[in-house]
């Protein structure tokens, strides 16, 4: 039985955290396709596909308060409530971004098939 | 707090006015820079129906990403996936609904690419949100604690933490690949929240939608008496409060194994001003008397429990229900129907370490709730996915 009181947390934060000692699970180390660093790139891809997301999200209301305000500070940026509309209309585009970077995910095909079928080069077949 | 201002305000902004207060005041002998800088970085950002809005607009907007993504996967490439595997098992010659191991549907399926990405795509989404989330609250530790802490003493409702109970092992597992699980970090209830929303609950967690469907179709006792109620493994309080506003007159409990999750339920509740009572307990050993509710509550607690743990609990449930009483789960075992459905549980126990899933579909669910005293009924959902399966009467 594992005590609900981490010693570590405590002394790292400096307070009662309510947290007790856990077992660490091995998800880092899944590794789905056939080479580990295709995995590491799909990965990649998505957390630089949130960020560039955001950064979209972010101009979005950067737009609407200069058309609103003229003028925008950080603070109003942070603070900005999407009418419903502009929440709907945001959620398109959002579905519409995640498809174009992730559709070409389900166009895999048949392995191996661009080296298996017969091609009618004459210049590839007599290659060297 | 005597202040007649902050009659009206909820906890959260009382915190605010409070920590705004507190800098102005110190702005007395800081520069004014540093004050102002005290009071940004206690803003927080509002509310979006009846929750608190993500403290960032970049984690609010990275985490819509992680649910555009959700979406896309549970839906388009799950169908195509599906596909695939349709293709692969008939090229073989095996029907779809074969019987077979989780194991045989692993070899058969696994070396797939589309299938293979499935895996890789819902791997991915958990550790980048999880990751990013944790790095958000623990950059700001001092600031989220802060403001727990104030919850802790703070109502409606109450809350009891108990840092030296002793848990059992199966409890201290990552589960569903979240750092720490639910008790290894201070800020798990507020992982687990955002981490829903863009994951398991997507679109229907952020205004308790789903909880408040639950609550809805949760079974009460032949006699319509509905003075107390439980919600076993309460998580962050959702089930709980959509109780409480089902029955406000009820005496409502929330208990939990993890101290962060019971503390952030408890914020949450008194945040919207809905007393319910939450404490660090352990489902199998509530510390309630015998007969002591009318209804006993509970939503995906049961495929995180080990197999023993599963039937301890059950057990318990019937002991603090009061004779007629009703235990109402959601969270009850249907076996895998397909031999991708049993791919895709296989995928959830391994590597989103839903570490109890085997166990799980080992309980007889009905079966020990009759060992335990309780009179078995089977419901007819009727398209209603919140409805429970089956329900246990206290003889």
């Amino acid at each position: 039985m594992a005590k609900s009181s981490s010693k570590t947390d405590r002394e790292k934060m400096g307070r009662e955290t309510f947290t007790a000692d856990f077992k660490k699970a091995d998800y880092d180390r899944a590794v789905f396709t056939n080479n580990p660093y295709v995995d590491s790139v799909i990965t990649s891809l998505t957390a630089l596909s949130a960020n560039v997301w955001a950064i979209q999200r972010r101009m979005k209301i950067v737009e609407a308060l200069l058309e609103k305000n003229g003028a925008v500070t950080r603070e109003m940026i942070e603070q900005y409530q999407p009418t419903a509309e502009e929440a709907a209309a945001w959620r398109k585009e959002r579905n519409d971004f995640v498809a174009e970077i992730n559709d070409p995910f389900m166009e895999i095909g048949d392995l191996p098939y661009a080296s298996s079928i017969d091609v009618p080069d004459p210049i590839v077949k007599k290659a060297r | 707090m005597t202040d007649s201002r902050f009659l009206a305000m909820n906890r959260r902004e009382m915190f605010i006015t409070t920590a705004a207060a507190a800098a102005s005041a110190t702005a007395v002998t800081l520069q004014s820079a540093e004050a102002k800088e005290a009071v940004r970085t206690m803003a927080v950002r509002g509310h979006d129906g009846i929750y608190a809005r993500m403290p960032t607009l970049a984690l609010e907007s990275k985490g819509d990403f992680y649910a555009g993504q959700y979406v896309w996967r549970a839906a388009q490439l799950e169908r195509a996936a599906e596909a695939r595997a349709l293709e692969i098992l008939k090229a073989k010659g095996i029907d779809p609904k074969a019987d077979m191991s989780w194991g045989e549907a692993v070899a058969l399926l696994e070396s797939d690419p589309l299938i293979a990405m499935t895996c890789r795509a819902r791997t991915t989404q958990q550790k980048l949100k999880y990751a990013m989330l944790q790095k958000a609250y623990h950059d700001r530790a001092d600031e989220f604690l802060s403001e727990m802490e104030r919850a802790d003493k703070m109502g409606p409702g109450s809350l009891e933490l108990n840092p030296r109970m002793d848990l059992p092992e199966y409890t201290t597992h990552e589960i569903h690949s979240m750092p720490g699980g639910y008790v290894g970090d201070p800020f798990a209830g507020h992982m687990y929240n955002a981490g829903t929303d863009w994951g398991a609950y997507v679109d229907t967690n952020a205004q308790d939608g789903s909880h408040m469907a639950m609550a809805a179709a949760a079974q009460i006792p032949a006699d319509g008496k509905v003075r107390r109620i439980l919600d076993i493994g309460t998580s962050i309080g959702q089930l709980a409060t959509s109780m409480k506003r089902r029955f406000p007159d009820a005496e409502v409990w929330g208990i939990d194994v993890g101290g962060p999750m019971v503390r952030y339920a408890h914020m949450k509740a008194a945040d919207m001003g809905v007393a319910v009572n939450f404490a660090q307990r352990l489902a199998e050993d509530t510390k309630f008397p015998t007969g002591h509710f009318d209804i006993v509550v509970s939503n995906l607690v049961f495929h995180e429990v080990s197999e023993q743990g599963a039937k301890d609990i059950i057990k318990e449930i019937a002991r603090v229900l009061r004779p007629g009483g009703v235990f109402s789960p959601t969270d009850t075992n249907t076996p895998p129907a397909t031999v991708k459905a049993k791919y895709t549980l296989w995928y959830n126990y391994r590597w989103n370490h839903e570490d109890w899933y085997a166990d799980w579909h080992s309980v007889d669910f009905a079966g020990e709730m009759r060992k335990s005293g309780l009179k078995v009924t089977d419901l007819k959902r009727d398209g209603n996915r919140y409805a429970p399966q089956m329900i246990g009467v206290k003889a």
